[in-house]
């Protein structure tokens, strides 16, 4: 057993080793911190292997014959569960560590999604782009994946680090820059501050309304209410992304979901509501956030069109369905009011609607315009503009599909995300100096 | 029709998640099993042990769910070594008692005896159930943590104790 012990120590050092080397091979730039969180993580395990290595000196010392035999048998176990939790590590660094500063992927998506984790989940975060066979967006925090040990019993790679966060922003590897699904990017990283946060403050919030849930949730389906539970809890996730979403980045949301999702004509009971009835929830935000008298006058077509979708909605007739609907339509405003709170910047309805219809004209003439009548087009409003120029003239569904595969024009509006982001910076740099000239 | 949910994070194919909550509790559980022989050794006492008291703490929260299980409308969903603890088979010997009680019985036997290893008063009988048990622990959730990474994906296999 003692040889047992050297050999799972041996494994365990040489898998430290060979990820701090891939450690220090990595580029610098955006994504680097990726390098900081391992060599976090690693350091842990070298530490956990010293103890190891003193408490098996102590038990030399203190037991003798089959007490020694018996108690090394579990530090060889000790030293043995360390390698799955390396080779996790081990997974996550060679999966990421081509996300490390890559210039594959256009700038002015990068420029949107320091926006858009600054506002979602707070300046101290780095994220890297990894592209996904799946073609789907989502993130992973990695902080919060190595987070997950008990700190009583076991490592925990993650616990005390302070550096800035990597979370892997996932896109579809064969279209990744598209900037008319960027809202897209807002529903996921939402999910980041929902699991840190949101979820918990909206159960808090409806407490009340659960305990009711349950209740009638027991009288029609007795021992499977629980499960009705776990999926009322995913619908409550995914609309509270959604509604972060649409206060962070207006009707684009809505627009680039339809795109991304068209409604489905099969009935469903999955972890996320069906497609129609998000369209409706959408429906009912934006006129909540007080959008629709813009996009009344800019898409009438396309506005009959989502009530008449989000109306007509494709049903098993489940007693589950049925149930689950009802349940969340009754929680919808705890949702919003929880997204409101928590989004510090909304994007509130434009009240110059001469500067978007400007932005509107040139995007459609393929200028990336972002400086008009004096006034610096933000992120969100470029989009925005984006989507508008699309519908300008033909406002049908099938309009937003056609954009969404056009590359030429995706990438006029990533230049002009860019060139946003550029004078943006360029004219805060510049009042900082009017501003310290004027204090001296 | 049953309704089912699956993950709804985002899990790349190893599940760094599962691996880091059964490791966890896998090492907990050898823990335990080198403070048992630790004690029964006459070096050192069981009522001084941390890992003992984290052991009684868990398996007295797991006793308290399988007896009034906490329904998931109204309470956050338990951790993963609860899940698993809840998984245990509740046929381990042949005798009157069957299907839930039987697995209840054991535990509260299991918690029992752990309360009794950390206030030093546990008959060598118990110390022999919980080390039984506590290996058994080590050796399952070793297993399952290799299989998520080795097969890409969670296995929650089933405890063989």
């Amino acid at each position: 057993m003692a040889r047992d012990l050297k050999l799972h120590r041996l494994h365990a050092k040489q898998r430290i080793s060979r990820i701090r080397e891939t450690v220090a091979e990595l580029k610098r730039g955006r994504g680097a911190e990726l390098a900081t969180l391992i060599t976090h993580a690693v350091d842990k395990f070298d530490r956990a292997v010293k103890e190891f290595d003193t408490r098996v000196a102590n038990e030399k010392r203190d037991l003798k014959g089959a007490d020694l035999q018996k108690v090394m048998r579990s530090y060889s176990k000790k030293f043995e569960r360390l390698a799955p939790q390396l080779d996790t590590i081990y997974y996550n660094l060679a999966r990421y560590r081509h996300c490390v500063d890559r210039e594959d992927v256009a700038i002015g998506l990068q420029h949107l999604l320091d926006v858009l984790m600054d506002e979602l989940v707070g300046a101290e975060v780095d994220p890297m782009i990894y592209l996904d066979s799946v073609p789907m967006y989502s993130t992973v925090p990695l902080v919060d994946l190595l987070n997950e040990f008990d700190p009583e019993s076991g490592i925990n790679p993650a616990e005390g680090y302070t550096g800035r966060q990597p979370i892997v922003v996932n896109l579809p590897a064969l279209d990744p820059d598209n900037a008319l699904l960027a809202p897209v990017l807002a529903h996921e990283v939402a999910h980041t501050a929902v699991q840190r946060s949101l979820s918990r403050l909206a159960r808090e919030r409806m407490a009340g309304k659960r305990e009711e849930m349950r209740e009638r949730a027991r009288g029609i389906a007795g021992d499977e209410a629980d499960d009705w539970a776990a999926v009322f809890d995913s619908w409550v996730d995914e609309l509270m992304c959604d509604a972060v979403a649409l206060v962070v980045s207006g009707p684009s949301f809505m627009f680039a979901f339809h795109g991304y999702l068209p409604p489905s004509n099969v009935p469903e009971i999955s972890e996320h509501p069906a497609v129609r009835d998000r369209m409706r929830f959408h429906l009912w935000v934006l006129e909540k956030l007080g959008w629709l008298p813009l996009l009344n006058a800019r898409v009438p077509s396309l506005m009959r069109w989502y009530a008449e979708v989000s109306r007509d909605v494709p049903l098993s007739g489940h007693p589950a369905e049925t149930f689950l609907r009802g349940a969340i339509q009754s929680v919808e405003g705890d949702v919003l009011a929880v997204a409101q709170e928590y989004v510090s910047s909304p994007f509130v309805p434009v009240d110059d609607d001469e500067t978007l219809a400007l932005a509107c004209e040139h995007l459609h003439k393929g200028v990336p315009a972002v400086q008009i009548s004096g006034q610096v087009l933000s992120t969100w409003m470029v989009v925005l503009a984006g989507w508008l120029a699309v519908f300008q003239g033909k406002d049908r569904p099938v309009e937003a599909m056609k954009a969404i595969h056009d590359r030429a024009y995706n990438a006029v509006l990533l230049k002009a995300l860019e060139l946003s982001s550029v004078v943006t910076k360029w004219e805060e740099a510049r009042q900082e100096e009017e501003d310290e000239r004027t204090n001296t | 029709m049953t309704v089912r949910t699956v993950d709804r994070a985002y899990e790349p194919d190893v599940d760094t998640r599962f691996v880091a909550q059964v490791s966890s509790l896998g090492a907990l559980a050898d823990d335990v099993v080198i403070d048992i022989i630790r004690a029964r050794a006459g070096v050192s006492r069981l009522s001084e042990s941390k890992s003992l008291k984290s052991a009684e703490r868990l398996i007295e929260s797991v006793v308290a769910q399988r007896r009034d299980p906490a329904d998931a409308w109204t309470h956050p969903r338990s951790s993963e070594a609860v899940r698993w603890l809840m998984k245990l088979p509740v046929e381990t010997s042949p005798g009157p008692s069957s299907g839930d009680d039987a697995g209840i019985e054991r535990l509260e036997k299991l918690s029992g005896a752990l309360q009794a290893a950390c206030r030093d008063e546990a008959s060598d009988d118990q110390l022999k159930v919980l080390t039984r048990f506590f290996d058994g622990i080590s050796d399952s959730t070793m297993h399952a943590a290799r299989a998520a990474v080795h097969n890409r994906g969670s296995l929650h296999a089933w405890l063989a104790i």
